[in-house]
């Protein structure tokens, strides 16, 4: 992983279009601000690690039980 | 040239064997293309929408390069009528869509032994542009929905 040092107002590019910004800091927490073209996915990790879990569940599942499809059909 | 593998070739005769479904032959025209993959599966870009009229009304999204993983799916229009968001921009321009209602949208069931432990993801709906066969996950990243919602709770 690449590590950098940076002051508050300071930033970082990522290639020629993502600018990461550190807005302000305290003890336990750092504001983040992230200039990307709108077509780059930005999500908290955390949140992404739920959705890729949930897709490996599903992706899993068994055959569909017989009542769950009947009681379905509305 | 390089040797084919056995799914390689299957794949050129545009045959899968999958794993819920058997042997499925399918046409260049059937193929959805999720340009992106799903999160967790990055790298399965290529699927087929599968109906099977004894697994109503569940859809599967078939992966065509792994063909043991497919992804049951529901139209939430029924269960969950109150079920309404903005489809982002960015997601309309990546799949193509002329206007926002010309897109399917489905969302990832994960079925359980237990009926009442079936879920539901009405946080990451997959939106399908059916005239240009692409599709995408969306994370309703302001919305409250969430990733694992009963789906009996309003059946």
């Amino acid at each position: 992983m690449l590590v950098f040092t940076r002051k508050i107002g300071e930033c970082l590019m990522i290639g020629d279009n993502v600018q990461v910004k550190v807005l302000s800091a305290d003890r336990d927490h750092v504001r983040i601000g992230i200039s990307a073209p709108r077509e780059i996915p930005i999500h908290r990790q955390e949140i992404y690690d739920v959705i890729v879990e949930r897709n490996k569940q599903a992706s899993l599942s068994v055959t569909p039980p017989k009542d769950l499809l009947a009681r379905l059909k509305i | 040239m390089a040797l084919q593998t056995g799914l390689e070739r299957e794949i050129m005769a545009n045959k899968i064997a999958t794993g819920h479904f058997g042997e499925l032959q399918f046409e260049d025209q059937d193929i959805i293309l999720c340009p992106r993959g799903l999160p967790g599966f990055e790298t399965l870009r290529n699927f087929l929408l599968v109906k099977d009229d004894n697994l109503k009304p569940l859809t599967f999204l078939q992966s065509i390069e792994s063909p043991t993983i497919s992804f049951p799916l529901i139209n939430p229009g029924n269960l969950f009528p109150e079920y309404r968001w903005d489809l982002p921009s960015e997601q309309i321009q990546e799949l193509g869509l002329s206007k926002p209602e010309d897109g399917i949208v489905y969302c990832i069931v994960t079925i359980a032994p237990e009926p009442e432990k079936a879920t539901v993801n009405l946080f990451a709906p997959l939106i399908v542009n059916p005239s240009q066969r692409k599709a995408v996950q969306v994370i309703l990243m302001q919305s409250a929905y969430r990733t694992d919602e009963p789906l009996l709770r309003s059946a």
